[in-house]
């Protein structure tokens, strides 16, 4: 594939990369508009269901960002997820998914050139790499299965009762 | 001593506090008051809060990022309803007493509107200046107006202005050169030019004839070459866009039918027919000669001025619709009392000084001796003038310059300027000299003609004089010419032209009667240039005499203000003065200081090309040349540029007065002025940092992005050298303290710059390492493990190798010189109060201390002489971050106990709605897409964006705002909420690190559940960071705005709830520290239950003042309860609500409690070395001190006294400081000095280390005759006892091994912490470092928490320290603990985790991954069950990815949401 562009997906925590890549934009530090990134309070929060799920889904790569070690905001989050992402990359290799896909990476607020850097170093990989091969199976699975319409009214169903769960059940 | 602040209230305090200084102590203190329930007014003299702090790089031990843990703190100040941070401010005044003063506030201008400004920067993009940064010390370059860093907060931009430049100053128009040449700077002619035709009606002209005064001024000429602004004013001129600028001017002026008459078409007279014109009146100019100009065009020649440039200028000015008549001279054929009979309503003379000087000598009379100004007239208007071989031009000015060159120019052989003064003297523009010099013109200097000698009628010679320069000067400064007695000498010519100055021709006036002055001018008003006659101004030469281009037609310009304010019936003086602008240098300034470098490199003007004047290019370059002295050059390109119209120059200084209760400072310090120090050549060599340039190095924010480079050259040092105590310790620079942070900064800034250059080399040249903070000698040594080299030696001077840029250093090691070379030197600059300090402390009535620092009292540190007043941080004394911010806290807690009864009176909580239920609703999402102005709307295709987000699943509405933060689009955006039943919000625009909260409560507002609305972060991840690649970052945007959507669908209202706060505190222990606590919460009138496991109060505290004071006031407390002999047996429960067990001698006691104070202290170490025990003449400084009081010990009159430091610390078993017992032993020295005063002190020690002003007992103990002397742990000294009790040591920087008789030795032992802290860390769940003492929360920024809320730790128990370090602890955990126990109730919920008993198997995974306890295990139905506490949980969602069973979530991330918005990433084709 020639003119390949990958979407890569990067779970930033809150306190320092996605502070970083904010930094990136005041700084107007530029790179490749691959990744779309997903804040979240910590990278102690980031499962290794949702890497598995992102891949699954047809996303090129995944980056992982979360403060320096010894700089966690949470402790220990960030050394939590590394083993977590380390985990994740041994499964990919044993289902013969690139490992370099995945990849865990620190940066304090303050680095938002690294941050450009790690997108910029991540996209070439990926493009390196080509698609996601999983990304072929899916999209034919959906096309004869179900329509996204009927996605959203499943999800819908549990998503009312769901919260009124949520709701009942506090304190 | 405690009851002070009790009787000292006033009736009714002010339930508000000023807090002076943002940096990290003026933040801390804030929150915790604002917290704590009161109103705060937070001063801070620049623009941002932050401080120092936010200038470091890495904080150590923990290698975080300064920027990563203060930003949050300053978004959480901004946030904070009840602080109200004022920027720019100073105290000026303070009136009133304790618990009610009335503080007077100077708010300096912004010029930035913060409420409109959205920190786009467009405005930085478009501002010309390029000025050193201040923030970054002079590494990088920065603009005048700008965000100081990208985590400021306010989160706008400000305008840095200082006085009006002097090279504008210099101007008689007032021409903003700075603006002009910082705008030809980056090219931008066209706009330059704008600027130059603003107030000059002769543009061009100046830019080929003006005098320059700018460049006379121009503060880079102090240095080398000014710069030349009047090339570039051509060049401007020439290279602009032609200009429409006349079609404009004909719209917006109104024609008036009064009249003007002007008398002359000079400089003058086209000046005020240029400035009147443009108002609508109608101008005619009268000229006496066949063509127009004056001056201009007869006085210069056209070698200097070519004619088509006047001819075209005039054109210009005609064009307007003046009037012009030649050859109508006024006196003659017209009267002045005429024209303004004739219907003219005014009339300005501008007649020119149009008649030669003369020298009233014999003979000038003479056939070839000519007067000069009729003699270049003739010439310049084409008449055929002749002249013969040798030529005299007698005079000094630009005129004899400009004659003798015509001179030349007519044929003459030899052209000799003959001057009665030197070179240095004349008046003339050297350019115009040195021109003439190498056209051929000769010059005499020091000779006068006394007559010309006459020869058949005709001029023959010339007899002179020679004149030597006197002392006295004369008017202009110049020294004197007087003649020389007997000189008389002849000089052959066969013409000469005087050219001595010119004069008025006055018969303009003869039929009318206007004064004239001494000179012979004409006399007007000298602000107004109105004469006696009503109607008649005058200006230019005939009223000054022969001035400049540039004056002239700023005087035409004058009197035409004058003109048009008489016909408008105004005051024609009225803000108005002769003379105004003085530009004043702000000596010593930092940026002065960074100017310096700058000078030098760009001392030397870049040469025009020849003949031709400057090219673009090469205009651009000479244009940076300009300092930007004035910083903001006013050229209103950011007005321009500003969308959001945020910025108004215009705005000025503001007053205001608050009323508060009580005040703290925090103004933080100043680095030591490097330069002071010579000898290390900063300031001179580019390779010579400071400290904190060194920080900015290494800091990925930094100029350099965080690679380490040399500023000489940019390349990658390979060796380098701390040089300590610059500006510390050192008395003879008026800093006799330490300034206690430079050693661990420089340790932590060699192991980070390591870590950026693998290998390199590093050493630190010191005198004493004062390693002694909680674990910073864990930290020195690691840093010498990895290879940091540290040299007690100090540095006699630095030198630059020639060319390479290294740099040598001089110093002495083991008794020997030695040179060595470094690539990069670091100078530790010392800390010192700031001037804003202390006009602050002077503005509050705040006394200081011998080292100029606020002074305090010994055992309250943080009370200033001045009741009601506190202080914290460097101010007090120079301190490191965790100091300050314990000190910050302490202040807090000081403030709060004299204004207990004020608490909760001025604070406000803003009331919202009452929610909608959303529950049962299907998602209904709105999407606001935001321009940003230009910021993202130029990269992002935003339309499209609205386009795809309306197609997105639940997406009822989507719509483009051009500032989604606007004040009116959160009105808009409540509307379209209700009248749309939206029940989710997306807004698309910048980060929701800065905006969220505001959306969240734009939501609140309409009686949204705040959890329902998310951000797409489409600016600053995607417009700025794409902005070559709109498609992609449209893409990119639609997808950031589709995940958002498929969260939102997800997203549910999270309540919150209020919890009761117990309003108690418990506080375990009872020493020094838990006293302290326990008085100053109940002094804010809470509650405490004081535990103390001994049966006596007092702790480690020996007998003595201190004990008894605070003991009775202690027990006397009707607030305080006091437990003896009684231990904490279990604790449960959470912030807010503990629940603990104490065993007392009356049984078991239950207490619920808000909060739980650690205080237990330390043990003092008991030695086994030194025959401490076995020989009586042995003990403790301790021992020594009691001994002392007691009578025990009994001294000779000349005893031998020995005393060993670092016993049972700093070594294997006890790797830390004992901190305070240097300066016990220092102390204890100089207390025997004074009783004996023969007495032999010895003092063994291993580093003094006497921080802070500590240092100033270790000069006097030195200055009192004790002996300090040096040994090494691995060769401690040997004691031997015996009849004789005796010592033997080696100091190694001697070599030399000593034997002492001894008649007592006394041992400085440090603390060890207490043994039943395992018990108590157990218990509580709290942590112990490896030395066993507790840890808190974060190092820097929660000394004295746990990170267990509601839970704070003091004393001892946290590290070793001295006796009023331990009590200000307990005073900051205090503060920290009334930010709980102010509240009845607190809110938790929220973002916090839940777990689902079905699924939950009680593996306690949770409880070993939360590292705030949150999990609870309690036992239901024979089975574990584990709950996450709301209000321990921080949200991290760390036990939720852990739980093997799945069955806690993360509310707000659950995975169901993280999911949606993973999958919603890639679009699937339907």
């Amino acid at each position: 594939m020639t003119n390949f562009e990958p979407k890569i997906l990067a779970l930033c925590c809150h306190y320092c990369a996605y502070a970083a890549a904010d930094l990136a934009g005041s700084m107007r530090i530029q790179y490749p508009p691959n990744v779309r990134v997903l804040r979240l309070p910590c990278t102690g929060k980031v499962d290794s269901a949702y890497l598995i799920k992102a891949f699954e889904r047809g996303v090129d790569g995944v980056i992982v960002a979360g403060c320096l070690e010894g700089g966690c905001h949470f402790q220990e989050g960030n050394l939590r997820a590394r083993k977590r992402v380390d985990l994740v990359r041994e499964l990919m290799e044993e289902i013969g998914l690139e490992s370099a896909r995945l990849e865990m990476y620190n940066l304090s607020s303050a680095m938002g050139q690294a941050f450009a850097d790690i997108v910029k170093e991540m996209t070439d990989r990926i493009r390196e790499l080509g698609p996601n091969p999983l990304k072929r199976y899916m999209v034919r699975q959906e096309s004869e299965h179900v329509s996204d319409r009927d996605i959203q009214d499943e999800q819908d169903k549990t998503l009312t009762g769901n919260t009124g769960q949520e709701h009942f059940s506090h304190g | 001593m405690w009851g002070k602040h009790m009787t000292d209230k006033s009736p009714k305090p002010i339930g508000a506090v000023l807090v002076c200084g943002g940096g990290v102590a003026g933040i801390q203190a804030s929150l915790d008051l604002a917290n704590s329930g009161y109103k705060v007014y937070l001063v801070e003299s620049s623009p941002t809060i932050g401080g120092k702090m936010a200038q470091l790089d890495k904080t150590f031990p923990t290698g975080d990022c300064a920027t990563c843990i203060i930003s949050p703190k300053l978004v959480e100040c901004a946030r904070n309803l009840n602080i109200e941070i004022i920027t720019l401010a100073q105290v000026e005044a303070m009136t009133g007493k304790a618990g009610d003063f009335t503080v007077r506030l100077r708010q300096k201008a912004r010029y930035v509107d913060t409420g409109k400004c959205n920190a786009c920067g467009d405005c930085e993009k478009a501002c010309p200046v390029s000025v050193p940064d201040e923030f970054n010390r002079g590494l990088a370059r920065t603009t005048a107006i700008r965000k100081v860093t990208a985590q400021a907060v306010p989160n706008a931009h400000v305008i840095f202005k200082r006085e009006r430049p002097p090279c504008v100053s210099a101007c008689p128009m007032a021409q903003n050169a700075q603006a002009y040449v910082a705008l030809i700077a980056r090219g931008k002619f066209t706009e330059a030019a704008e600027i130059i035709k603003k107030d000059n009606p002769l543009p061009l002209i100046c830019g080929y004839v003006c005098h320059r005064p700018c460049e006379s001024e121009c503060q880079q000429g102090r240095y080398g070459d000014p710069v030349s602004i009047r090339a570039l004013k051509k060049a401007a001129l020439e290279f602009a866009e032609p200009s429409d600028s006349e079609e404009k001017h004909e719209e917006a002026v109104p024609l008036r039918p009064e009249k003007i008459a002007i008398i002359g078409s000079g400089p003058a007279g086209l000046g005020a027919a240029d400035y009147l014109a443009r108002r609508g009146y109608g101008v005619t100019i009268f000229e006496a000669l066949p063509v127009p100009g004056g001056m201009m065009r007869a006085g210069i020649p056209p070698f200097r001025l070519p004619r088509e440039v006047i001819d075209s200028q005039i054109r210009d000015i005609l064009d307007l619709g003046v009037e012009l008549k030649l050859n109508s001279q006024v006196g003659k054929d017209l009267t002045v009392d005429g024209l303004l009979e004739n219907g003219y309503s005014a009339v300005f003379a501008a007649v020119g000084a149009q008649k030669s000087a003369v020298l009233d000598v014999p003979g000038e009379e003479l056939e070839g001796v000519r007067p000069g100004i009729e003699f270049i007239r003739r010439v310049n208007l084409g008449e055929e003038v002749r002249i013969g071989g040798r030529v005299a031009v007698i005079g000094g000015g630009n005129a004899a310059m400009d004659i003798a060159r015509t001179a030349l120019r007519l044929g003459a052989g030899e052209v000799t300027v003959v001057y009665r003064r030197t070179r240095r003297e004349m008046p003339a523009d050297p350019v115009e000299i040195e021109e003439a010099a190498a056209e051929g013109v000769r010059f005499v200097f020091l000779t006068n003609p006394k007559r010309f000698i006459e020869k058949d009628g005709r001029l023959a010679g010339m007899e002179c004089l020679k004149m030597r320069l006197s002392d006295d000067r004369d008017a202009s400064g110049r020294r004197r010419p007087i003649p020389v007695e007997g000189s008389e000498h002849v000089l052959d010519f066969d013409d000469v032209i005087v050219a001595i100055g010119q004069l008025p021709d006055m018969s303009f006036a003869r039929e009318t009667q206007i004064a004239t002055n001494r000179r012979g001018m004409l006399g007007v008003d000298p602000v107004t240039f109105a004469t006696g006659k009503a109607g008649v101004f005058a200006g230019g030469d005939v009223v000054a005499g022969a001035g400049t281009l540039s004056e002239a037609v700023a005087a035409g310009r004058r009197a035409a203000e004058s003109i048009d304010r008489y016909i408008n019936g105004q005051d024609m003086a009225a803000g108005r003065s002769a003379d105004g602008r003085v530009w004043t240098e702000e000596r010593h300034s930092r940026l002065e200081s960074l100017q310096l470098r700058e000078k030098r490199r760009k001392s030397r003007r870049i040469p025009a090309e020849p003949g031709a004047g400057y090219s673009a290019e090469r205009a651009m370059a000479e244009a940076e040349r300009c300092l930007a002295c004035g910083l903001c050059c006013e050229c209103m390109e950011c007005v321009k540029a500003c969308l959001a119209k945020a910025i108004d120059h215009e705005m000025q200084d503001t007053m205001r007065e608050v009323r508060v209760g009580a005040v703290v400072l925090a103004p933080g310090f100043e680095e030591f002025e490097a330069r002071l120090r010579g000898e290390y050549g900063f300031g001179r060599y580019d390779n010579v940092v400071t400290n904190v340039q060194f920080e900015r190095m290494l800091s990925a924010g930094g100029p350099f992005g965080g690679h380490l480079q040399r500023p000489s050259d940019g390349g990658e040092p390979k060796k380098i050298a701390f040089i300590q105590c610059v500006g510390s310790r050192d008395a003879a620079s008026g800093h006799p303290y330490c300034s206690s942070v430079c050693c661990m900064a420089a340790i932590k800034e060699a192991v980070v710059a390591r870590e950026h250059v693998p290998g390199l080399e590093v050493a630190v040249f010191y005198t004493d390492i004062r390693a002694y903070g909680k674990d910073f000698d864990r930290y020195y040594e690691r840093a010498r493990t990895v290879g940091v080299r540290f040299e007690r030696s100090m540095v006699s001077r630095v030198v630059e190798m020639p060319g390479a840029g290294t740099l040598r250093l001089s110093y002495i090691m083991d008794l020997a010189p030695v040179d060595e070379e470094f690539d990069l030197v670091i100078l530790s600059t010392g800390l010192r109060p700031s001037d804003e300090a202390l006009s602050t402390a002077r503005a509050v009535g705040a006394e200081l201390n011998e080292c100029g620092f606020c002074r305090t009292d010994e055992f309250a540190a943080v009370s200033t002489t001045r009741n009601g007043v506190y202080v914290a941080g460097a101010f007090q004394d120079p301190k490191d971050i965790p100091e300050t911010v314990t000190q910050a806290s302490a202040a807090a807690a000081m403030a709060m106990e004299l204004l207990a009864p004020a608490r909760g009176t001025l604070v406000t909580e803003k009331v919202y709605p009452p929610e909608r239920d959303v529950t049962d609703e299907p998602p209904r999402i709105g999407v606001f897409i935001c321009h940003c102005g230009i910021n993202i709307s130029s990269v992002v295709d935003v339309e499209k964006v609205v386009e795809a987000a309306r197609t997105m699943p639940y997406v009822v509405f989507a719509e483009n705002q051009v500032y989604a933060c606007a004040d009116n689009t959160q009105d808009h955006i409540r509307e379209v909420i209700g009248e749309h039943g939206l029940n989710r919000l997306i807004v698309a625009s910048c980060t929701p690190r800065t905006h969220e909260a505001l959306f969240r409560d734009t939501a609140r507002e309409c009686g949204l559940n705040p959890f329902l609305v998310d951000m797409a972060n489409i600016r600053d991840q995607a417009s700025w960071v794409h902005s070559a690649n709109p498609q992609g970052a449209t893409e990119k945007a639609v997808d950031l705005v589709r995940m958002a959507t498929a969260r939102a669908a997800r997203l549910f209202p999270l309540m919150t709830e209020r919890l009761p706060v117990v309003q108690e505190a418990l506080v375990i222990g009872g020493g020094p520290s838990g006293m302290t606590t326990a008085l100053s919460l109940a002094g804010q009138g809470f509650p405490v239950h004081l535990v103390e496991k001994a049966d006596r109060l007092g702790g480690r505290l020996g007998p003595g003042l201190l004990r008894d004071s605070l003991s009775e006031s202690v027990a006397g407390h009707p607030l305080i309860r006091v437990y003896r002999s009684s231990q904490v047996t279990g604790i449960s429960g959470h912030i807010g609500n503990f629940s603990s067990e104490l065993k007392t001698p009356d049984g078991v006691v239950t207490l619920a409690h808000g909060v739980m104070v650690v205080a237990t202290g330390g043990v003092e170490y008991k030695p086994v070395e030194y025959l401490y025990g076995n020989d009586p003449r042995v003990f403790t400084q301790r021992g020594l001190e009691t001994g002392l009081a007691d009578g025990s010990i009994t001294l000779s009159e000349q005893p031998n006294i020995a005393m060993i430091q670092c016993v049972g610390s700093r070594n294997e078993e006890r790797p830390f400081c004992g901190r305070s017992c240097c300066t016990d032993a220092v102390k204890n020295a100089i207390r025997i000095k004074e009783l004996r005063p023969d007495a032999n002190v010895l003092v063994l020690y291993r580093d003094m280390r006497t921080y802070g002003s500590n240092e100033l007992f270790y000069q006097k103990a030195r200055e009192a005759g004790v002996i300090f002397m040096r040994y090494e742990l691995e060769n401690p000294p040997e004691v031997s006892g015996g009849d004789r009790l005796r010592i033997r040591f080696t100091d190694p920087s001697l070599a030399m091994a000593m034997n002492l008789e001894l008649d007592y030795l006394v041992l400085s032992t440090g603390t060890s912490p207490a043994l039943d802290n395992e018990k108590l860390s157990e218990l509580a769940k709290i942590p112990l470092n490896s030395d066993g003492f507790f840890l808190e929360a974060h190092v820097k920024l929660r000394p004295v928490d746990f990170a267990s809320e509601g839970i704070f730790l003091c004393g001892s128990a946290h590290s070793p320290k001295s006796t009023a370090e331990n009590m200000q602890q307990a005073r900051a955990a205090a503060g920290r603990a009334a930010t709980v126990l102010s509240r009845s109730t607190m809110v938790v919920g929220g973002q916090v985790s839940r777990v689902d008993v079905r699924k939950c198997v009680s593996c306690l995974t949770c409880v070993r991954v939360c590292p705030y306890g949150a999990p609870a295990v309690s036992l239901a139905n024979g089975k574990n069950r584990v709950e996450i506490q709301a209000a321990r949980c921080m949200g991290c969602g760390s036990c939720a990815a852990e739980c093997p069973a799945g069955a806690i979530e993360l509310r707000h991330f659950t995975d169901r949401q993280v999911l949606a918005a993973i999958e919603a990433l890639l679009e699937v084709a339907v």
